[in-house]
């Protein structure tokens, strides 16, 4: 019988070499306590080790969930005691009570379930029956810096096999297993049984010892004394180098050979896809060779036909007879490469034209329901010809009839951002409804078909269903209302949109006039990159709610606020200029006396002239902690004070405009304290994006930030599980997750140093470790799969990052798709 | 160091303090601030100084000198600003800063550095566009571009792709006629002004593209650039004439021998303009590494 072929994995007795050593001395070790035993093999795979257990076994059952291998198995090992059966490992189909002793070994790796597998087991054993299970130890198995085993999806370490096999047996006996290439020294036992042999010695020659059999070496330690004998342990002397070369070998070899079956799968697919290929291929090339046959035979006769007839006019006019095809063909064949050419060139050019042909009835049929569609925009009215045909001067110089002109659009012009006339945005349409693009149809087919009927723009300042309401002859017209707004509504001066305003806009720009453009489609093409603006209406309604959320609208309330600086070993001269610029702006906002600030060292004592800033309160150092551990101790201090309304987390290499804490109060205060402020960085903002009118941004920075009691009680401070980067961005998110806001203030500057460092591996370090640790925590899979391979590219081990607790209710604004912005980027 | 800084509108005070804020991170000390004004009042001058002064208190060491331009002619008196401006600078480094623009904290010392190490008169720096839209209340960076593209002098006198606030002069170096903006000149002065100083002295470009500042663009037309379509309108016929007057400077600026050498020239040619340099220059333009960037 064939052995199984080896999958990169599963032991077959195909394998020989160190996987061999480990499976047989484990089925050995077995072997023993099966004797005269009903016994369950799970996971018996090729069937091997089952079968050297049915030896001694009253009867053994192999459970595989692969049908191959039980296939192979039970046509393998067909034994009176022995049967395979198929089956998964969390659901045994065996049963209850009807083993005597389980046998499972290198399973659990394979799935998650462990628990579920082992309730199986206990299921199926007798009152006294046992289990003898193994599995890798994943902290020497699997070490960081070795190629993992592809297929073990979920490894244990020591402590962790022990605790599960804890939970489902009251005795529990661990054996530990490794290969060796050494020398065995070991006492004679005069009773035995302390030490066993077993030993290989043929293909069909397994022989079981007490002791060292056959020893080269016999040692003696003598002496005087009965206590000397004891002093002498037995002992095992290991080459290591020469025993784990072999063994990473092996697990490269596992994962090249899984990179294999990977290929092979692949070139496998691609092999059935070529079969069917080449099957169609030669399907049409048989069809048309027999056309073609068919076509020859048919003009062959015709020129016999006409060889015969010029024979016979020859005959009548005495000329010579003109040279026919099979002359033709046999002059060329007494030049074989020539005739050979002739047969190259005879079927390219038969093949190509059945390519072609096949080819241009589909093009037939696709151009015809364009022009359907085209007919259909046409009808409609929202095609215009002239405004397309400007966009396409060389289309134009051809004078293409309308309909033409319409198909263009729809073939070449849509998918290259053309508009179909001067308001509808087909590039606008398809980003803004997404699922336009998934059903394959083309914006203005789509537009015309479904979108205007449902209220969707066809840009940024045309609302269909407003201009239809607001204007009730639109309606009776049964004309659609894009398609009104150009015919009649446009030359009307009509409104297509609440907040856009064409008498305004051509009043406010008189240089739109000279354009000759329709104000709306002025608007969309060079007003809003140039940010002018549509209406008045527009103006008003963005100025109240920029005022509003810049807390303009409200007097600013008398506040304390604490402002919190942790310092790392930073100069004294940046850090003098960054209090002192607190000072200034906490004068300019008239609270000076009654706010504060505390600092924290989380380096060495930071060198200032305390004197100079009287109302600085130093908090006792306790080591580098941390950044957001550092702030974290500063609110705890400065919110013990019941009066303190606002902490002011400040980077003590910046400096803060004079204007800005009172900029950063105001837009707190106008949000009624339910969102975290940041300030904006100068002269080099962050590029994150955010909301111009409403200043809402996916997180804020800590750089500058100001976070009001309200929140800081509902949501504490930072994630300690942070060192340094990311806490910042965890603390946004949760302020958004406990139905915060986060905002940015652009009347408050500070000054935030850029420099340009060279590549720091430490500092990488921290960055990807705050970065897997905001993934774990907000469900960022890829994201930290992709730091995790930063970290290897660049040798970092981030083995030991701890594992925090998921965050179960994730706000829409997480996001992991822009690395570590964690937001849009403007720039 | 000298920083002149020309403000027309005593209303843009909210823009000027961006720019003030920027010069007082400068690392660069000692430095001097020459504000100078066109036509304020009294009033309108007290309480710019008075807008500023919590600003100047973050750092006493930065100095700010207010120079206010009476004179009723020109209207637009853009370039007799900086000549103002100029008269009134007395350190040797001078650069030129627009209310409405900034400059990166390290970017002058990194310039004067360049100065000092190259021994060229001046040296320029990359300044990168932000689009902004500008209300009462707030100034909204919306986009970044890189507008502002060249590789070296020849590109400068080809194209000006240096905006006012991306070099400083080292004045001991350079002569004190070329120090002075054409006031004949409302758009382009500042170009004209470069076409003239680096024909005639050594130029560095070598921080082409570190950023040391931000041009604003802005979104409410008060950008004396092209920018608007109704700019275009409105403003093209004294476009076209200030593109005139730098093509006649290109034809009148004579290229010195240290400028024709620093560029690799061989052999000097004293009646070589600016325009001869740009035609050699496109001439061979397949061989550009052997004339251009210095």
């Amino acid at each position: 019988m064939k052995a199984l072929g080896f999958t990169g994995e599963r032991f077959t007795s195909a394998i020989e070499g160190q996987i061999e050593f480990e499976h047989i001395h484990r089925y050995l070790m077995a072997r023993d306590l099966c004797r005269g035993k009903d016994v369950a093999d799970i996971a018996s795979g090729e069937g091997y080790g089952a079968a050297l257990l049915s030896q001694v076994a009253k009867s053994v059952i192999g459970v595989e969930i692969d049908h191959g291998s039980v296939a192979h198995a039970t046509q393998s090992y067909p034994y009176p005691n022995l049967k395979f059966v198929q089956g998964d490992a969390r659901k045994l189909p065996i049963p209850s009570a009807s083993i005597d002793i389980v046998v499972s070994f290198e399973t659990l790796e394979h799935f998650f379930e462990h628990d579920e597998f082992l309730s199986e087991v206990v299921r199926i054993l007798r009152p006294d029956g046992s289990l003898l299970i193994s599995t890798p130890d994943r902290d020497v198995y699997s070490p960081s810096g070795r190629p993992a085993n592809p297929f073990h999806v979920h490894e244990l370490s020591r402590p962790e096999f022990l605790e599960l096999l804890d939970r489902h047996f009251s005795e529990v006996k661990v054996f530990r297993q490794r290969p060796l290439l050494g020398s065995v020294i070991a006492a004679e036992q005069s009773r035995g049984a302390n030490l066993i042999t077993y030993e290989k010695r043929g293909d069909d020659h397994l022989e079981q010892s007490s002791g060292v059999p056959r020893a080269l070496y016999s040692i003696i330690y003598a002496g005087k004394s009965s206590l000397l004998q004891s002093e002498v342990a037995s002992s095992i002397y290991i080459d290591t180098d020469r025993v784990d070369l072999p063994a990473l070998q092996v697990a490269e070899a596992r994962a090249e050979a899984a990179a294999a079956r990977a290929e092979v799968a692949v070139a496998r697919g691609e092999t059935v896809t070529a079969q069917l290929q080449y099957e169609e291929v030669k399907r049409q090339t048989d069809e048309h060779v027999r056309a073609l046959s068919e076509e020859l035979r048919k003009r062959q006769k015709r020129i016999r036909d006409l060889e015969r007839r010029i024979a016979q006019l020859s005959e009548q006019t005495r000329l010579d007879r003109g040279i026919g095809i099979d002359d033709l063909v046999a002059v060329l064949k007494k030049h074989p490469l020539l005739y050979k050419a002739s047969r190259v060139f005879w079927w390219t050019i038969t093949l190509q034209l059945k390519r072609r042909l096949v080819e241009r009835t589909r093009l037939k049929l696709e151009f015809e329901k364009t022009r359907q569609q085209a007919r259909k925009i046409v009808a409609a009215k929202l095609f215009d010809q002239q405004s397309y045909l400007r966009q396409q001067p060389k289309l134009a110089k051809t004078k293409p009839s309308e309909l033409d002109a319409a198909v263009h659009y729809l073939t070449i012009g849509s998918k290259k951002g053309k508009r179909p006339n001067a308001l509808f945005d087909p590039k606008w349409y398809a980003a803004t409804y997404p699922e336009v693009m998934a059903s394959g149809m083309e914006p203005l087919v789509h537009y015309l078909q479904r979108g205007s009927g449902e209220g969707r723009k066809p840009n940024l300042f045309f609302d269909p269903k407003w201009y239809a309401s607001e204007y009730p002859d639109v309606i009776e017209s049964g004309m659609e209302p894009l398609a009104h707004y150009l015919t009649f509504g446009s030359a009307e001066r009509r409104k297509p949109d609440p907040l856009f305003d064409p008498t305004w806009y051509l009043a406010e720009y008189p240089d739109v006039n000279k354009t000759g453009l329709d104000p709306l489609a002025h608007y969309l093409a060079h007003g809003f990159p140039e940010g002018r603006a549509p209406s008045l209406e527009w103006i008003k309604s963005n100025n109240e709610k920029r005022a509003k959320a810049l807390g303009l609208t409200q007097s600013l309330r008398s506040a304390k606020i604490a402002v919190g600086i942790v310092t790392y070993n930073n100069p004294p001269e940046d850090l003098t200029r960054c209090l002192n610029s607190v000072h200034i702006a906490l004068r300019e906002l008239g609270e000076e006396g009654e706010s504060a600030v505390f600092l924290i060292d989380n380096g060495d004592p930071s060198a200032v002239d305390i004197s100079q800033f009287p109302f600085l309160t130093r908090l006792d150092p306790v080591g580098n902690v941390g950044f957001g551990a550092g702030h974290n101790r500063l609110m705890r201090a400065a919110f013990t004070d019941s009066k303190t309304n606002y902490y002011l987390a400040l980077n003590p290499d910046g400096m803060l405009e004079p204007g800005a804490i009172s900029a950063l109060l105001r837009m707190a205060q106008g949000a009624s304290d339910g969102a975290l402020v940041e300030g904006v960085q100068f002269p080099v903002e962050h590029p994150k994006t955010y909301d111009p009118i409403e200043f809402d941004t996916p997180w804020a920075s800590g750089a500058c930030l100001l976070i009001p009691r309200r929140i800081y009680q509902s949501i504490g401070g930072f994630d300690e599980s942070f060192f340094m980067y990311c806490e910042d961005v965890d603390l946004s998110w949760r302020a958004y997750a406990a139905g915060f806001r986060v905002k940015i203030c652009p009347r408050a500057l500070f000054f935030h140093p850029t420099h340009d460092r060279s590549f720091d591996l430490q500092v990488h370090a921290r960055f990807l470790a705050a970065g897997i640790t905001l993934s774990r925590k907000w469900g960022g899979n890829q994201f930290e799969k992709s730091l995790m391979e930063q970290g290897a590219k660049h040798g970092i081990d981030l083995s030991r990052i701890p594992q925090v607790e998921p965050v179960s209710e994730v706000p829409s604004v997480v996001t992991f798709d822009h690395g570590f912005h964690f937001a849009r980027a403007r720039w | 160091m000298d920083v002149i800084v020309r403000l027309h509108d005593p209303k843009r005070l909210a823009e000027l303090k961006r720019a003030i804020f920027s010069l007082v991170t400068q690392g660069y000390r000692p430095l001097t601030i020459n504000l100078v004004t066109q036509r304020f009042s009294r009033g309108e001058t007290e309480a710019v100084v008075a807008g500023l002064r919590p600003l100047l208190n973050l750092d006493p060491d930065v100095k700010l000198d207010v120079w206010n331009f009476a004179a009723e002619e020109p209207e637009d008196a853009r370039s007799a600003l900086l000549n103002f401006g100029i008269e009134s600078s007395k350190g040797r480094y001078l650069a030129i800063l627009d209310y409405d623009d900034v400059i990166y904290h390290d970017g002058y010392a990194r310039l004067i550095r360049e100065l000092q190490e190259s021994g060229c008169a001046i040296a320029f720096g990359k300044v990168v566009m932000k689009f902004v839209d500008v209300f009462q209340d707030a100034i909204i960076c919306q986009r970044q571009q890189n507008r502002f593209k060249g590789d070296g002098l020849v590109d400068l006198f080809i194209d000006n792709f240096c905006p006012i606030h991306s070099f400083v002069i080292d004045r001991e170096r350079v002569d004190n006629e070329v120090m002075s903006f054409d006031e004949k000149l409302d758009k382009l002065e500042d170009y004209d002004f470069l076409i003239r100083i680096c024909a005639t002295h050594l130029s560095s470009f070598k921080l082409k593209d570190t950023v040391v500042g931000e041009y604003y663009a802005k979104n409410d037309g008060s950008n004396t650039i092209m920018l608007s379509s109704a700019a275009r309108v409105t403003h093209l016929a004294a476009w076209t004439r200030a593109r005139e007057a730098i093509e006649r400077r290109r034809r009148s600026a004579l290229v010195s021998r240290e400028v024709q050498a620093a560029l690799g020239l061989q052999t000097f040619d004293p009646q070589m303009s600016v325009r001869n340099l740009i035609d050699a220059w496109s001439a061979v333009s397949n061989k550009r590494s052997n004339i251009g960037a210095i």
